[in-house]
């Protein structure tokens, strides 16, 4: 964090000096961070540039001329004329001191500590402490106990900074970790037998503790630290996408953690990082390490060479486009793939198959919905980088809580540090984020989007919110007349709005009436609010620009001249003919007219939840090529398998929902002792088996060839990217807050992802914005539920089950998305009770699906909720087509 | 004032009486009681009240002797919205050999009360929380009973005594920790957390109790108030220095023949507190030493005898007033087993919040058990003193120096009793201590 940031020299700044070095920093700054700035380090352990300040290791303390006694850098603001002096002799013998007494009953058991090497006593005790010890009495010794199935505590280590306690409950948003007892005898504790773990957030403590106190049972006993290769990457399961740094032996992810930055000549982790990762991202990787993982190409079921099974795969390719014309095959992306594979992958369909049949959007269960999506990502001008500029965040439907959990981190501080009003409207909001931001409006499916035009009528129709018109809009979703009188005053009084609206729930049938509404909302309100559509694809945004979808091209939307005459020139010839999406790919296949389907990434069709269309889609084709790692239902079926490289063992550069890209796999060597095939090159070649001779088959050539084609915004320097590692530069995030209600928070900031570094580049939308007016124009919401049936709604969340995490055991005790959710009232009205076992079905009394039911009080009256990904959701009851559901307890 | 002529102001004999009873308040309204609150809501405005105070020289009972009036205008000239002002009468009471606001807690409630409700609007607050130590299960019972008669009264409530002004008082139990006696640890407490001192600032006359201004004295600095509104401020500090005004009460144990609560002016001396008032040492023993503020000041020896115990006199010979319980050791106590005892206290009260205190008062424990014992050494008798110096102004609260004061003072008299420990390798009054764990 640059003290000096010029952004804040504008404000109230204090000239001090110290050690003899003058320095200006902005007002509340305090000693620690004033004395960065001129690159002097006082020692500390308890204070985080992201918690509260709690002052309890007394390890910075510093000497301030005029002060009686030694006063903490922590908790001392740095004041106009202060002399400081942080190397006097009584400073150091207070260090010393200090660090003899952190010592006096530290177990000293380094050898087998997974800490050791990036231990922050292990550091001090050499930079500051004595080098002998006195302390000869018998040392305070704790019982082990078993803590938490992701997390080892080991107390005896423990220096009770409370940076771990302080975490749960600030940023983890609970108080899941306690001091208990008392003098030396205090450690760290949760509610009896409660697990941590239970917070997604909750494996950041381990980075956080700067001791061997806490650390990571998976890790735990693997390696050390510094024999580990650093590979620099990001995370691709959900939109997040946090940077990440993979720590790798062998070819073997043994740990992942936030990025490390470089600290005296070596990268290693930040012990004040600002980037808190998700425990999806740091357990889950396991994957990577799977046995089961694909090396060689199958062809028929066969591994085979390389060369041949490309020949094999154009050679088949060809004959179908021959026998039933390049319309009879369609390609499907996942949208964890990078911008590179996409734009491969695109060139294939378009450049050499020549069809339009492509697209990322696997999970739609209509072609509407991918209409409205392309809508959507059109209008996105808002951004998540840095919450903290919107005053208001009103979510609509949009699940950033189960399925992005980092970006709901973020809006999550946000709303805690007063920076802004956070409302989620919808018919189910995520438990966790759902209470811990400003409120929650429960507004059932089908009257969402009737809901939100609603609001923009009444927010629009000059002057004052009249009573009546706010009592009217509540009553329609049964709401509190004051509340809403409060929730559209405080839109009405937004300055600068974020509108996140979600495309993805019920398999997309929601997306155009409610994208249609938004965008709606968005312009009445003079464009007071951003719009910021939420997919949980990691590359949602890169694949939109990489134009894998039948309506666009790289760059840019398919009807577009300069479009077309900039990627006709690239590409040559392109397919004249409508192109299909992929519900109706899947519907073609069915009908038979579908012949051929390339898939690259099998999470395209994970969250498709009419399995019963995809089984005889799949089963009806002739071929189907699968460009995929891992064996799944989908390469069981596939003709050709064709494997390639994980995310880190290879450059790919994938967008944020912000449109913010950064890179991944800065490894020196790949993960597999055999080198896998990158899918770049295995795309690049079939296209020059197929006879294009342009085509590119290094990721390297290929992301140079995007930039040349597709417009970005902010900072391109594809040299640096290629080139270096993440770039340190100034931070984006402000460092003020206001004051708070607890003191001892007044001086933490908000977590700041893009606190160390700049991304390469943003996707720019308004350059190649589109008029979208009216595109949308009679989208009708999904049908409401009739007579008794309750509304059945569903979506994926990003702890269900997933091809990638299902293969990473670490997780398996924090899965969710195993329940039934329906709110407290519906379930009091039905007489089903939290726990319950209750079976749900399409038609009274019919088959269907059984389950433990979950009470969600963030719920609309008389809807069900399940994680598609969670419990088994038989698509084949037609549920999803009539959304009306009746619940019945089990053995009734 | 010779002390004979002195005779108490606040303990007026309903003191040696069991712990439950209390004094009624028909009782304390015969004897003048609550004419002083009336009188202040009568005629006073909040200013003239704290002015008064301040002009009486009223110091804190609690232990640092600070002046009262002078903290009470330390707080916002009016209460802010949303912001409202409160009172907390620390009445945690946990200071080693300390029991001298126990009798006011258990008898003289209504003196408390009247006293709360001065302050009260002093200071323009309209609730008052008394945090009692938890092991005073009476003095709960007591006061709550005397709130309840109170409120019957009509002195306090909605209208106190008639007037425009209206007055809660809450009592709130300890746990049972030392800890909470500190100031904004107790604050912790009474909002319903771990008893952990506060960083400062803030301080508590800016965000106290629930983030509002917040004024905090002990029950005896309270319980003064009415005194000097009811006899007059040149009353009051007749029995006080120039500095301090008003008489106070002496907690004396130990080795004493009649130990006991005892209230004298402030410029009594030590030598009468220990002979006069508490009949002198036990079987007419040699006196060697004391603490007098309970065992988080230093030590007294004999040439502080004649030292007056007001709060500003120790100091010259060393030590602190304190808390104002004096406890005397006879000529058989080792000095290496007091400091083992008041640390086995410290490090077991130590919140565990700060390094130094948590780990220092432990470790000293464990220095002084092989000293004592008769397994340390010379080193370790520098060691202690080192440790001492690597705690005192390093820690959050002042429980850390706090520790630190009876091992400074005891080696620093009585090293040579330290060092005979090592030489004789076991404690050389080991015999003479009939109490002693390591015989
Ligand atoms: C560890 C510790 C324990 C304390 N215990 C008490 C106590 O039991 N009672 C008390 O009145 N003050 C106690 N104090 C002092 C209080 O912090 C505070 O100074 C006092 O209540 C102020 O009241 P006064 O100004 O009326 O003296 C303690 C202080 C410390 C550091
Ligand atoms: S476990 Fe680690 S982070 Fe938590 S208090 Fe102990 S040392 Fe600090
Ligand atoms: S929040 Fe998303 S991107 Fe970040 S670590 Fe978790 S799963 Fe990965
Ligand atoms: S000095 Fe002791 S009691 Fe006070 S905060 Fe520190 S550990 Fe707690
Ligand atoms: S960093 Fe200041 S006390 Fe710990």
């Amino acid at each position: 964090m640059a003290v000096t940031d010029k952004n804040e020299v504008k404000k109230d700044t204090v000239t001090l000096t110290i050690d003899g070095i003058e320095v200006t920093v902005p007002k509340g700054t305090n000693l620690i961070e004033a004395a960065k700035a001129v690159g002097k380090h006082v020692p500390h352990y308890c204070y985080h540039p992201s918690l509260s300040i709690d002052g309890n290791c007394r390890l910075c303390l510093v000497e301030v001329k005029g002060m009686p006694k030694l006063t903490i850098g922590c908790n001392t603001m740095a004041q106009d004329s202060m002399e400081v002096f942080t190397e006097s002799e009584q400073v150091k013998d207070a260090q010393k001191g200090m660090m003899e007494f952190l010592l006096v009953n530290h177990p000293l058991d380094c050898p087998v500590c997974d800490r050791g090497g990036e231990c922050q006593l292990q550091r001090f005790s050499m930079e500051y402490g004595l080098s002998d010890g006195r302390a000869i009495d018998s040392r305070r010794k704790f019982p082990k106990e078993d803590f938490d199935p992701l997390i080892d505590l080991e107390r005896n280590r423990c220096i009770v900074c409370q940076r771990c306690v302080r975490f749960m409950d600030q940023l983890g948003g609970e108080r899941s970790l306690v001091v208990v007892n008392r003098g030396n005898h205090d450690c760290i504790a949760t509610y009896e037998n409660e697990m941590i773990s239970g917070n997604r957030f909750s494996g950041n403590v381990v980075d956080l503790c700067p001791v061997g106190a806490l650390t990571s049972k998976p890790y735990r006993f693997k390696a050390r630290n510094w024999e580990l290769q650093q590979v620099q990457s990001t995370c691709t399961l959900c939109s997040s996408g946090c940077r990440v740094t993979h720590w790798v032996r062998n070819g073997e992810i043994l740990r992942t953690t936030p990025p490390t930055r470089p600290k005296n000549k070596r990268y290693q982790l930040d012990d004040e990082t600002m980037e808190f990762i998700c425990n999806a991202g740091r357990f889950g990787h396991d994957f990577a390490n799977s046995d089961k993982r694909l090396m060689a190409p199958l062809v028929d079921g066969e591994a085979g060479e390389w060369n041949a099974a490309i020949d094999e795969t154009a050679k088949r390719l060809n004959s179908v486009k021959e026998q039933h014309g390049a319309d009879a095959v369609g390609f499907l992306i996942g949208g964890r793939s990078s911008c590179e594979e996409m734009y491969q992958i695109n060139q294939l369909a378009r450049g050499v198959v020549k069809t339009n049949n492509i697209d990322w959007r696997g999970g739609l269960l209509s072609k509407e919905a991918a209409k409205a999506w392309s809508v959507a990502f059109d209008a996105a001008n808002g951004q998540l980088a840095d919450p903290t500029v919107y005053d208001t965040i009103l979510l609509v439907n949009a699940d950033i809580g189960g399925q992005s959990p980092v970006d709901a981190l973020k809006i999550k501080e946000s709303a805690r540090f007063g920076y802004s009003t956070v409302v989620s409207v919808g018919y189910r909001h995520d438990p966790w984020f759902a209470n811990r931001i400003n409120a929650t409006v429960q507004v059932a499916p089908h009257q969402t989007a009737e809901f939100i035009g609603a609001m923009g009528r009444i927010l629009t129709s000059n002057g004052e919110i009249l009573s009546t018109d706010a009592a009217n809009l509540a009553d329609t979703i049964q709401a509190d007349h004051k509340s809403m009188m409060g929730f559209l005053s405080q839109l009405q009084n937004t300055e600068r709005g974020l509108l996140i609206f979600g495309l993805n729930d019920l398999g997309g049938l929601n997306a155009p009436a409610v994208t249609q509404a938004c965008l709606e909302f968005s312009k009445t309100m003079g464009d007071r609010f951003k719009l910021l559509p939420f997919a949980p694809d990691r590359n949602a945004r890169g694949a939109f620009a990489m134009g894998v979808q039948p309506d666009r091209l790289p760059g840019g939307p398919l009807n577009d001249d300069e479009t077309n005459s900039r990627m006709t020139e690239a590409w040559r010839k392109l397919p004249k003919t409508a192109g299909l999406t992929a519900p109706e790919m899947l519907q073609a296949a069915a009908d038979g007219k579908l012949k051929a389907l390339y898939v690259l990434g099998a999470e395209a069709l994970w969250n498709y939840s009419d399995s019963g269309l995809l089984e005889k889609a799949l089963s009806n084709l002739e071929l189907l090529i699968v460009q995929d790692n891992f064996p799944s239902q989908l390469t069981d079926k596939a003709h050709i398998v064709l494997p390639g490289n994980l995310t880190i063992e290879g450059f790919g550069t994938y967008a944020d929902l912000s449109g913010y890209v950064i890179r991944s796999g800065q490894g020196r060597r790949p993960l597999s002792r055999i080198p896998a095939q990158q899918h770049c090159a295995t795309l690049g070649e079939i296209m020059l088996a197929m006879g294009n001779k342009h085509a590119l088959t290094n990721a390297h050539d290929v992301f140079v060839k995007v930039l040349e084609l597709v417009k970005v915004s902010e900072a391109v320097d594809p040299d640096a990217l290629l080139l270096g590692g993440p770039g340190e530069s100034a931070p984006i995030w402000p460092h003020n807050t206001p004051e708070q209600a607890r003191p001892v928070i007044s001086s933490a900031r908000p977590f700041s992802y893009y606190s160390t570094y700049k991304p390469a580049y943003r996707l720019d939308n308004q350059a190649i914005r589109q008029d979208t007016e009216a595109k949308l124009a009679g989208s009708k919401p999904v049908g409401a539920a009739e007579g008794d049936a309750l509304t059945l709604t569903w979506a994926p969340v990003l702890f269900g089950k997933d091809p990638k995490l299902d293969l990473s055991p670490s997780l398996d005790d924090v899965r969710e998305g195993g329940e039934i959710e329906i709110a407290p009232h519906t379930g009091r009205h039905h007489n089903i009770a939290d726990g319950d076992t209750i079976v749900v079905s399409a038609k009274p009394n019919g088959d269907g699906v059984k389950g433990v039911v979950k009470f969600n009080e963030h719920m609309a009256k008389d809807t069900v909720f399940f994680a598609q990904n969670g419990i088994e959701f038989d698509a084949t009851s037609g549920m999803q087509t009539l959304p009306a559901a009746y619940l019945r307890k089990a053995g009734n | 004032m010779p002390i004979a002529d002195y005779t108490p102001k606040m303990l007026v004999g309903y003191e040696t009486l069991v712990s439950d009873f209390r004094e009624s308040l028909d009782s304390y309204r015969n004897r003048g009681g609550y004419e002083a609150f009336d009188k202040v809501l009568r005629k006073l405005k909040p200013e003239d009240v704290q002015a008064e105070v301040k002009s009486a020289n009223l110091r804190g009972r609690g232990g640092a002797g600070f002046p009262a009036g002078v903290k009470w205008g330390f707080l916002p000239k009016e209460p802010q919205p949303g912001a409202p002002h409160y009172l907390t009468v620390n009445a945690d009471e946990s200071e080693p050999g300390t029991f001298n606001n126990r009798p006011i807690l258990e008898q003289y409630c209504h003196t408390l009360l009247e006293g709360i409700g001065i302050t009260c609007f002093a200071i323009q607050s309209h609730h008052a929380f008394i945090f009692v130590r938890g092991e005073y299960f009476d003095a709960q019972k007591n006061l709550n009973a005397a709130i309840r008669e109170a409120e019957e009264a009509g002195i306090l409530g909605d209208k106190c005594m008639g007037h425009d002004y209206k007055l809660k008082v809450t009592v709130h139990s300890g746990a049972g920790a030392y800890i909470c006696g500190e100031e904004t640890s107790l604050l912790e407490a009474l909002e319903g957390r771990r008893g952990y001192p506060r960083l400062r600032p803030p301080f508590p006359a800016i965000k106290g109790l629930y983030q509002c201004p917040t004024l905090i004295n002990n029950v005896e600095t309270i319980a003064w108030v009415p005194m000097i509104f009811r006899d007059g401020v040149d009353e009051f500090k007749k029995y006080g220095t120039e500095k301090s005004g008003g008489p106070t009460i002496y907690s004396i144990s130990g080795h004493v023949k009649k130990p006991g609560n005892y209230e004298a002016p402030q410029t009594v001396t030590l030598r009468d507190l220990i002979y006069h008032y508490a009949g002198g040492i036990r079987n007419d023993n040699k006196f060697k030493m004391c603490f007098p503020g309970g065992t988080s000041v230093p030590l007294f020896f004999e040439d502080a005898l004649d030292v007056m115990m007001d709060f500003d006199s120790p100091p010259s010979k060393g030590s602190f007033l304190g808390s104002k319980a004096i406890q005397v050791m006879d000529e058989t106590v080792c000095p290496v087993w007091v400091c083992l005892n008041t640390m086995h206290f410290y490090r077991h009260e130590s919140c565990g919040q700060c390094t130094p205190c948590r780990e220092g008062s432990s470790w000293m424990y464990k220095i002084l058990t092989r000293l004592e014992r008769g397994t340390g050494t010379m080193e370790d008798i520098d060691m202690l003193e080192e440790i001492c110096d690597k705690i005192s102004g390093r820690s959050i609260c002042a429980l850390g120096d706090f520790s630190t004061a009876a091992p400074r003072s005891a080696i620093k008299r009585l090293r040579h009793e330290f060092e005979e420990h090592v030489k004789q390798g076991c404690c050389p009054f080991k015999d003479k201590m009939d109490w002693h764990e390591f015989k």
